[in-house]
Formats: C-alpha cells, sequence, structure tokens
C-alpha cells in the first residue's frame, strides 16, 4: 500500500507536466465565469492555453487551477453524464443551498468496492437533504445497484472519472461569486465563502490515480475534508472512515445540520402572539407566581443522556384538573451539543420567556423560581395540554439554536412534592451561575452589554448591564450577555463601550449615553448606572425587585416581587411597578435585580445600602448572609437588623418610629431630596 | 430626533422595476424612499405608490373584489392590464392565492403566469410568491427565475422564513418585502438576516405589517413612524423604505355585512382611509385590493403634491 502523500506529489508531477504541454483554447460553454474556479482565484479569465499557464504560475501552483485548465481543454462527455453544468442551472442549484432547502454539498469519487454500501451512502445524503455529486467509477456502481441519478434526485452525476469531480469546485467557485458577491480574485473572500456558506465535504472511494488524489486533495484548500471510504488510503490529512459513517461524519466536521420547522402543537406559535397576556378569566390554569412553587431550569446534559425530542409530564395533565387552577411546575430543559457551554445555559435558559410566550395560548413572565406561566381556556379547549409547552420548548431551542443544540428533551413536573424537592438543586444551580460573575469590576472591563429583549412590552427600554449591575429581571449577567452576543450576534444584547466617564459615582458613560440614545430611539439622552435620582435606567417590567426612594426618612426601601403586602410607601409591589414600568425614567425609583442590592456599585450615588431602611423579610432572608458579609465588609456589621421589614414597620409611621429606635444612620445623612 | 442634516440619517433609496436600458422590459422603473424627513413635511410624495392586488386563483380574493372586476379576476393577465390601463395603479402586486390551496403543486403554472402577466404590463411588478413555508422554495425560485432582471419586489421574507425569498432575490437581482409582525426589533433583526444571507440594504423594503382602521392599525402606525425616526436618527438597518398592505380592510365586519348597494363604498372607504393613513404614518408603497381604491388614493396624492 502506498501513502497518500507520495501519490500528492506524483500526481503533481504528472499536471505540471501535462500542463505545460497544454495547447489550443479552453473554454466552457454557457458561463460568464470563463474557467470559474481559474477566475475566482487569480481573477483571470482563460481563455488559450498560455492564459492558463499564466494563471497557473500566478496562483502559486494551485493544483484545482491545473485540473480545471486541463479538462476545459478535453471534450465533454455523454448523457447520462453532465460535465460543466452551465450557469442557468446552476443558479438553480446556488438558490436551493442559498434558501436552505439544500443543506450542504457531498463529492463522491473513486470505485467502491460494495455498490450497496455506496446506495447506502447516497439514500443517507438524500434523506439528509445533501446535494451530491459524483464522478468516476461510482457512478456506474449506482446505477447498477438500481440507484436513480440525476437531478431531481440530487445526485448528479458530473463524469465517468474521478478528475470531473474538478466540476465540484467550479460549482462551488461560482456559487461563490453569483450569491456571495465574491469577486475574482479575491481569494481570501472565495475561501470563506466555500468555509462558510458552500459547506461541502468529499468521501473518497478507492481507485484513484495519482493524478486524482492530488486533485482530490488540492480540495482542501477550499475547508473541504476528505473521508477515505474503504481502507486504500493511508496517511495524509484524509479522514478514514466506514462508508456507513461517512455522512454523519462529514456533517459534523461541517457543522451541517437538518431543521424542521413545523412544531406539531394545536396552536399558533409565532412572535406575533409575544406581546398578549392572558388575563385571569381568560385563564384556565396557572403555575407559579406566587400561588404554586415554580421554577425553571436548562441545563447541558452529555449526548447520550438527552433523548432529542422526548418530552414528559410528571404529574397532573390539563383534564386532571379543574378550570382556573394552580398547579406548580419545574420546566426541566436538557441540552446536549458538540458546541454547546455550560456558560451558555443561563442565556438558553432566559430564551423558555420568549419561546412560551410566543404560543398563541400559553404566557409567561419572570424568571428562574419567580416564573408565572398560564394557559388560556381558548388553547385549552383546542387541545392544548401541558405536554405542549414542553413540544413548543424542544422544538424551538433546536430551530432557534442550530448551531449549538444537537438534542433536546424537555420534563415538566407538575407534581407539588417532586417540584418543591427539585427546588433546592435549582437554586443552588442559580447560586453558581452568580457566583462566577461574582469579583468582577466595572472598572476591569471597557465594554458593558445592552439588553432589549423587553422592547416587546417597554419599546423604549434599554437595559445596560455591567460586571457589577445584572439585568434588573435577575436573569443576564453580564458575562451572559457576552455570551449571547456571542451565540447571536444580531440578537438583544449587543456590545456598549464604556467611552469617556462623565460622573465616576452617578456611574454615567458618554459611550452608555450613545447607545442608549440610540437603542432608546432617542427617546432617553442618558442615564447613570449607579443612581436612581440623577438619569436612573429605564425599567421594562421585568425587574425582581423595586427600590424606591422614602422621603420622609431619607432613605430608601426595597420591595421584591414575591411580596404580596404594602410597603410603608402605602403602595404594593404591582402598584409600583404599574408606576415606573413601560420603559419609563422615574427619578426617585428604578427596577433592580435582587444580585445587585449585593454590588458595591448599589446606588452608590445615593450611598448605597446604607441608605436602605426597608425590604421585606422575605427578601432580607433570602439575601441573608451574604447581605450580612457585604455590610461587615464594609464596616457595618449592625445594619442588618437596623432594616425594617414589614412585621417590624408595617407603615411610614411604624417606619419612623423603628428607626429612630435603632439609630438607622440614613436618618443622618444628607438629604436625598 | 428629525434632525435630517445629521449625514446619512435619510432613508435609502430602493429602485424598483428595470427598463430595457437597465436589463428589463419595463417602460419605466420607479425609485422609493430618500427622504430625510417625516411624511408630508417637504418630502417628495411624488415617490408614494399605490399598488392593486392581482390573483392568480381568484378564490382567494375578496367577494366585493371579484363582483366588481367581473371575468378579469379569471384571466391574471388582462386583471393585471385593467389595473395600470383602466384602474391607474402605479404597479400590480401578483399575489399567488393559488399557493394556498391544499396540496398546491401546479409549479409549471407559477412560471406561465408570470410570464403573462410580465407581458401585460409596462410597469414594475411586486410579486407575492408562496403562501406555505412548504411551498417556498419551489414558488419562489420559479417567481425569480421568470422575472430575472425585472427588478421585482419579491414577497414576503420573515423573520423564520427569509431564505427562498432572499435566494431568489440574489440570484435573480431582485428586490425583498421583510415582513415582521408589528415589532420594530424584528422588523430590524430580520433586515440584519437578510443582510447576512448577501442582500444589499438598498434591495429591501420593510413590511410592518398592517390591520385595519379600527382593527388594530394603531399598532402599525405606531410602529411605522418608529420605523422611520429610527431610519432618520441614523440607524442604517432601519432606513428601508416601508411597504404597507392593508389586506384586512376588506374582511371586516362592516364591509362583510354592508348593504349590497353600500358594499363597493364601505369597502373603498375602508381600505382608503387604512392606506391613506398607512401613507401618513411613512409607508412608500400601499398595496390596496378595491380598484376603485386606486382611484381615490392617486386622487387625493395629486392634491398633497401641489
Amino acid at each position: 500500500m502506498d501513502t497518500v502523500d507520495a501519490a500528492i506529489e506524483r500526481g503533481r508531477t504528472a499536471l505540471d507536466a501535462r500542463m505545460r504541454a497544454l495547447v489550443g483554447r479552453l473554454a466552457y460553454a454557457d458561463t460568464a465565469y470563463a474557467l470559474p474556479v481559474t477566475y475566482a482565484v487569480t481573477g483571470i479569465a482563460v481563455r488559450d492555453a498560455d492564459g492558463a499557464r499564466e494563471a497557473y504560475r500566478q496562483s502559486g501552483n494551485n493544483l484545482l487551477i491545473a485540473c480545471e485548465c486541463l479538462m476545459a481543454a478535453g471534450g465533454g462527455v455523454a448523457s447520462p453524464y453532465t460535465g460543466f453544468i452551465p450557469d442557468t442551472v446552476l443558479r438553480r442549484l446556488g438558490y436551493t443551498l442559498v434558501d436552505g432547502s439544500v443543506t450542504g454539498l457531498g463529492l463522491l469519487v473513486g470505485t467502491p468496492e460494495n455498490p450497496d454500501a455506496a446506495a447506502a451512502v447516497c439514500r443517507e445524503m438524500q434523506e439528509k437533504y445533501l446535494l451530491t455529486f459524483l464522478a468516476g467509477g461510482v457512478v456506474e456502481a449506482l446505477s447498477g445497484a438500481g440507484v436513480r441519478l440525476g437531478l431531481d434526485y440530487r445526485l448528479v452525476p458530473l463524469g465517468p472519472q474521478s478528475a470531473h469531480g474538478i466540476h465540484f469546485a467550479d460549482i462551488i467557485a461560482r456559487v461563490a461569486m453569483m450569491f456571495g458577491g465574491v469577486q475574482p480574485g479575491d481569494v481570501q473572500s472565495l475561501l470563506g465563502y466555500a468555509a462558510e456558506r458552500a459547506k461541502a465535504f468529499v468521501v473518497a472511494f478507492p481507485g484513484l490515480t495519482d493524478e486524482e488524489i492530488a486533485f482530490v486533495d488540492a480540495l482542501r484548500a477550499l475547508g473541504i475534508p476528505i473521508l477515505a471510504a474503504g481502507g486504500t488510503y493511508e496517511g495524509g490529512a484524509w479522514v478514514p472512515v466506514a462508508p456507513a459513517d461517512a455522512v454523519r461524519t462529514g456533517m459534523d466536521l461541517r457543522g451541517i445540520r437538518v431543521t424542521v420547522t413545523a412544531i406539531p402543537i394545536p396552536m399558533a406559535c409565532s412572535p406575533a402572539f409575544e406581546g398578549k397576556s392572558i388575563r385571569k378569566e381568560e385563564m384556565y390554569v396557572e403555575f407559579g407566581g406566587g400561588r404554586t412553587p415554580a421554577f425553571e431550569l436548562l441545563r447541558m446534559r452529555p449526548r447520550e443522556e438527552v433523548k432529542d425530542g422526548a418530552v414528559t409530564v410528571l404529574g397532573p395533565e390539563v383534564d386532571d384538573i379543574p378550570e382556573g387552577a394552580a398547579l406548580p411546575l419545574a420546566i426541566l430543559v436538557d441540552v446536549a451539543g458538540a458546541r454547546m457551554k455550560a456558560d451558555y445555559e443561563p442565556v438558553l435558559e432566559r430564551r423558555i420567556h420568549t419561546f412560551v410566550n410566543y404560543g398563541e395560548g400559553s404566557w409567561h413572565v419572570a424568571q428562574r423560581d419567580l416564573i408565572w406561566v398560564r394557559l388560556s381556556k381558548d388553547a385549552v379547549a383546542k387541545g392544548v395540554r401541558i405536554r405542549d409547552i414542553g413540544t413548543l420548548l424542544a422544538h424551538k431551542f433546536k430551530l432557534e439554536f442550530p448551531e449549538h443544540v444537537d438534542a433536546v428533551q424537555v420534563t415538566l413536573v407538575t407534581d407539588g412534592q417532586k417540584v418543591r424537592e427539585m427546588l433546592p438543586e435549582a437554586r443552588e444551580i442559580y447560586a453558581r451561575r452568580d457566583e462566577r460573575i461574582a469579583g468582577m469590576k466595572d472598572e476591569d472591563v471597557e465594554t458593558f452589554y445592552s439588553c432589549t429583549l423587553c422592547q416587546t412590552f417597554a419599546p423604549n427600554h434599554v437595559c445596560v448591564i455591567t460586571p457589577e449591575r445584572p439585568a434588573l429581571c435577575g436573569a443576564i449577567t453580564w458575562l451572559d450577555a457576552r455570551i449571547a452576543h456571542e451565540i447571536s450576534p444580531a440578537g438583544a444584547n449587543q456590545p456598549v463601550e464604556k467611552g469617556e466617564v462623565v460622573d465616576a459615582v452617578l456611574g454615567e458613560f458618554l459611550g452608555v449615553n450613545r447607545f442608549v440614545k440610540k437603542a432608546s430611539r432617542g427617546e432617553v439622552d442618558r442615564i447613570s448606572l449607579y443612581s436612581m435620582l440623577e438619569n436612573p435606567m429605564t425599567a421594562c417590567g421585568c425587574f425582581e425587585c423595586i427600590a424606591a426612594v422614602v422621603p420622609e426618612v431619607n432613605g430608601i426601601l426595597i420591595v421584591s416581587r414575591d411580596f404580596p403586602g404594602e410597603t410603608p410607601l402605602g403602595m404594593t409591589f404591582s402598584t409600583l411597578a404599574g408606576t415606573i414600568g413601560g420603559g419609563a425614567q422615574t427619578p426617585g425609583f428604578v427596577g433592580i435585580s435582587k444580585n445587585y442590592i449585593l454590588s458595591d456599585r448599589f446606588l452608590q450615588a445615593e450611598n448605597g445600602i446604607v441608605r436602605v431602611v426597608w425590604m421585606p423579610s422575605s427578601l432580607k432572608e433570602e439575601l441573608g448572609d451574604r447581605l450580612r458579609a457585604k455590610l461587615a465588609e464594609r464596616g457595618m456589621p449592625d445594619l442588618f437588623e437596623k432594616i425594617a421589614d414589614e412585621v417590624s414597620a408595617p407603615t411610614i409611621e411604624d417606619l419612623i418610629e423603628f428607626l429612630e429606635r435603632v439609630g438607622h444612620p440614613a436618618l443622618g445623612m444628607r438629604p436625598l431630596i | 430626533m428629525t434632525n435630517s442634516s445629521e449625514p446619512g440619517s435619510e432613508v435609502r433609496e430602493v429602485r424598483l422595476g428595470a427598463t430595457r436600458a437597465e436589463g428589463g422590459t419595463r417602460e419605466v422603473s420607479y425609485v422609493i424612499g430618500g427622504e430625510r424627513d417625516l411624511p408630508f413635511l417637504g418630502n417628495r410624495p411624488d415617490r408614494l405608490l399605490v399598488a392593486l392586488e392581482v390573483c392568480d386563483d381568484p378564490r382567494f380574493s375578496p367577494p366585493v373584489v371579484r363582483d366588481y372586476v367581473g371575468d378579469l379576476a379569471n384571466n391574471p393577465d388582462e386583471w393585471a392590464r385593467a389595473a395600470e390601463r383602466t384602474y391607474g395603479a402605479d404597479l400590480v402586486r401578483l399575489n399567488f392565492t393559488s399557493t394556498k390551496q391544499r396540496r398546491f403543486d401546479a409549479f409549471g403554472e407559477i412560471a406561465t403566469t408570470m410570464d403573462q402577466v410580465l407581458a401585460a404590463t409596462i410597469r414594475p411588478l411586486i410579486v407575492e410568491g408562496s403562501s406555505e413555508p412548504e411551498l417556498d422554495s419551489e414558488v419562489f425560485r420559479r417567481c425569480g427565475e421568470a422575472g430575472e432582471g425585472e427588478r421585482l419586489l419579491l414577497g414576503t421574507a420573515e423573520a423564520d422564513r427569509y431564505r427562498s425569498v432572499a435566494a431568489a432575490a440574489l440570484a435573480y437581482g431582485h428586490a425583498v418585502i421583510a415582513q415582521s409582525p408589528i415589532d420594530i426589533n424584528l422588523a430590524k433583526q430580520l433586515n440584519i438576516l437578510l443582510r447576512e444571507t448577501g442582500i444589499p440594504r438598498d434591495r429591501i423594503v420593510i413590511d410592518p405589517y398592517t390591520g385595519a382602521l379600527g382593527y388594530g392599525f394603531e399598532y402599525s402606525y405606531s410602529v411605522m413612524e418608529r420605523v422611520r425616526l429610527a431610519g432618520l436618527a441614523g440607524d442604517a438597518d432601519l432606513a428601508m423604505p416601508m411597504i404597507s398592505a392593508p389586506a384586512d380592510t376588506l374582511s371586516v365586519r362592516e364591509v362583510r355585512e354592508a348593504a349590497p348597494a353600500d358594499r363597493d363604498a364601505m369597502a373603498v372607504a375602508w381600505e382608503f382611509y387604512t392606506a391613506y393613513s398607512a401613507f401618513v404614518a411613512g409607508a412608500s408603497i400601499v398595496c390596496v385590493r378595491h380598484p376603485l381604491s386606486v382611484k381615490k388614493l392617486r386622487e387625493v396624492l395629486e392634491v398633497n403634491r401641489r
């Protein structure tokens, strides 16, 4: 047996010799691209042998160019072979590639030892929507095995010799020039297009000549991997595969994926329904929202632990409960993917919100263990079940993140006991995610990130997310936003250059102002990241907490979403939320995440945590040790006990009395207003 | 916000149709966009266009239109000819409603109808291709191919189904209608997605989606206004001209239940006021379905031009 490398060298010598001996005119019929590979690589429209030699020289003896010139000098091929494919036909082929009805391109060369195995490869290529070209003995072998060939079958026989496979390269070159705006002679953009858009691989069966091996190997320059099917090629950069694994390996190497677009659930699913809400009277069943325990969690799992498309409901279904009922809910989404990272989990998890809202009869607010989900009566009447939320999510994640998610399974738990058992683990995971960002400082980075996910609800709202100030919904940290931008560069999280510092205490930056002005479409000129009085950030409505000035005591109170009672301001969370949401700047009030309370940058323009005079006991308890540690760090270990709650101070009068009694420092500080 | 002296703060110009000199067969071509101001504030109302819909399968046309056009409805080319010459439309919007049939597979007919309508018309053409995602690939290829060189305005690209329209536009040199569901951010995202497929910005027309007046039109109005303001404020991915097709206006209850004698008038009133409001909100092209709406819209545009 011989090595591929040695064959390539012999092939190169032979091709060089034939190039030197080349004479006459060279042309393909019905094309505006001369000899397309040569034209794309060198910018030279070759017409004759001398031109060919010049182009070959200029390209640094690119073997694809030699093969193309030599092919153009030869005669055509007879039916059923296509030979060179004219521009008009190619335009249609390119169209199917751009529109996604073809997922990638394959070239089969050589002569398979077992025609049935080759036929199986072709069948798999067809099933995966790959457009396959054939050159060499493989064509006769397939015909002999009863495989029907032709454009209609997406199996295109280019020619009887493997060397005819050069037309595969001229197809890619022309598609790049026709559809990708690649200019002739611009090798870099040609290579870029071939690598990113025209996803192709070659399956080489045995029996290639030295010249053909050299040619096939030269295709690697276009980012095309060569899979050696059958044991006759050794060495080189060729990837040995069993024929049965060839298609899967090729698709994996090129990141080719097949997607399905229709979601099999009995309700429409589209962004058109995202902004709608399901009111109490319209609701058949609800989950969470303070009435029942509920949470959502997306985790990365090893591929073998995820059964793609599997949806399981553990606990009561819609049929088991009366209209208007409330059920507990755990939405567990397990994803696997070669390019998935654990860092992406929170970013993908946040999309559960969007996807559930896409359903015509399903509605979702908030995040993590604060979620609130409803199904409408109309939807349930049309046959929608809790299970369909899982089906919707399973499909949407694969559709929207085809690059990162290969398999998804969804488990929906409506059994209260089980949900309660799972909650602590989920909370641990949330805490670990929050820890990853702990320790990063705003001054350590030059770039913040935006979030405009909520502009469907609050058209001018722009969240600016910094290491020390997570998104007000609490679900997206600076790291998450950076990753979200990586995954979806045109999406809702965009980099925000800090720019020049206007005021370090207020947290006002020129770059941030520029960005916010643009993203709010001129509505908001400037924001202070660390102040609630001077140009505070706008609020959508998803905030975990609201911080509000209490003028009577010169302090700030914080109320969280899960607290149903009245604050000492005489307003409940929802009343306050209605006042400050919708994308407005409301000095004196600001929507914040829980973690921001623990940040060193927490409302530092107003002296930060020292000013906090009241929060619900549930929030105090939740922040607990972390808040105590933060206060100790700031030299005020006893302040924790000086913060009132709904028991010690239900009204403003009680609050004044409480603060005076404990000697809260806020009372003696400069007036806030 | 409306400071138009800022460089680049104008709506991008989009060219529609191609004359013989430009590689097509149209007798005129149009340029839309180019505004540096809010609608009707000293911009160029002469660029505003009224399109009339012609359906290849009239069963999917509203009864009030079918009754009015009579036999024309059975010949899309004759209907299209009348749209330009009798009804005075600036351009025809050829809607392949046949693709709404179950199990549609008459792809050959698409090309034939395209050829006939192109032969019957002398002005640029809007083509609404497939109505069903699974037909997109076959239908848009045929529309694109049959109109090669004519610089059609090809619709409709949406966030989860834009590839076929984009591919047809790229392969055969057409412009694209990018429709989003009354959502400025999705409009922008779709334009970015289209640009990533290789469609240049000057070949995109935004359709923000339009409900009927009295049936949610104010949402469309507000989004159109914001798209325009964003474009003027320098957001290049939103600085495209807009098209509005208030197709729902002819199926509102007031039109459906109108007394037979009043039905045409009611249909035209509803369609006219919605379409005209769309112009006021910033649309460059409005698409209507009742022939008499065209006349009324043209008249009022004439008044504005003076």
